[in-house]
């Protein structure tokens, strides 16, 4: 079986490579990208397995990026998870354009995890606990 | 062997679980503060081999921190990493205070572990049973 391919949208150096480094230590091909634009661009390139993404992202906003996936033929059905360190309005919004996640800040590393795993195996096929 | 401990002084969230996954992985004991106020409190009890701080977190800031350590009778030859996202005044201004080293941002983990690595070799040796030359 392939890895699991992921694309991080997320402009905080630090907080990009948190999630870059807890991602790709359980195997994970990670790509990242430092604005919502330049993860638009990439996304058809590398179709990733799932999305992580910061809301607030420059140039096209992380909640943006979530409807331009939703509305895009071949990656409609991509699964995205929210990273939030804000409060509950933004997390209905989120789910509302159409993230299936919302994680909220601090961030708990094996939940994180944990979500991706079974948002690529939602049929329950391949997924070991 | 006892793992050798850092204590790690910054007040954002993703920046210090960052710090700490990547020594944590090196095989370090991490304990994190998010000031230096905080930092100062808990020195004792934590007993670290090296403190790494940010030079702007809130109450006390790094570089005061740095100022504070270096003066205590106890702690003043702690070895310490600064890091910053400021300028080469800023960086300059930490080393004057006494920091052992000062990385600037973006974070790079290889350069963080390298100094981390550097910084504790004696310590290490002592721990693993080779005291090495007296210098």
């Amino acid at each position: 079986m392939s890895k699991t391919k992921i694309l991080i949208a997320e402009d905080n150096p630090d907080s990009q490579s948190l999630l870059q480094t807890i991602l790709e230590g359980e195997g994970f091909i990670v790509t990242t990208a430092a604005d919502g634009e330049k993860a638009i661009d990439i996304l058809c390139e590398i179709k990733p397995d799932v999305l992580v993404t910061d809301l607030m992202l420059p140039t096209v906003s992380g909640g943006d990026l979530i409807r331009h996936v939703r509305r895009t033929a071949g990656l409609a059905q991509l699964p995205i998870v929210v990273i939030s360190a804000y409060g509950d309005a933004y997390e209905s919004d989120a789910l509302a354009v159409g993230a299936n996640v919302v994680l909220k800040k601090p961030l708990d590393s094996d939940l994180l995890v944990n979500t991706i795993r079974e948002l690529k195996a939602p049929h329950g096929g391949g997924v070991q606990a | 062997m006892k793992k050798l401990r850092v204590l790690v002084v910054e007040d954002n969230d993703d920046s210090r679980e960052l710090y700490a996954l990547v020594l944590a992985r090196a095989g370090f004991d991490v304990k994190g503060a998010v000031d230096g106020e905080a930092a100062l409190e808990m020195l004792d009890q934590c007993d670290p081999d090296l403190l790494i701080t940010d030079i702007q977190t809130p109450n006390l800031s790094g570089v005061d921190l740095i100022r504070r350590i270096r003066a205590d009778e106890k702690w003043g030859k702690l070895p310490i990493i600064a890091i910053t996202a400021f300028s080469p005044d800023q960086l300059a201004h930490a080393a004057i205070h006494g920091a052992t080293r000062v990385l600037r941002k973006p974070f790079e983990p290889n350069r963080l572990l390298s100094a981390v690595f550097e910084l504790t070799r004696k310590t290490r040796a002592r721990s693993a049973g080779f005291p090495g030359p007296q210098s």
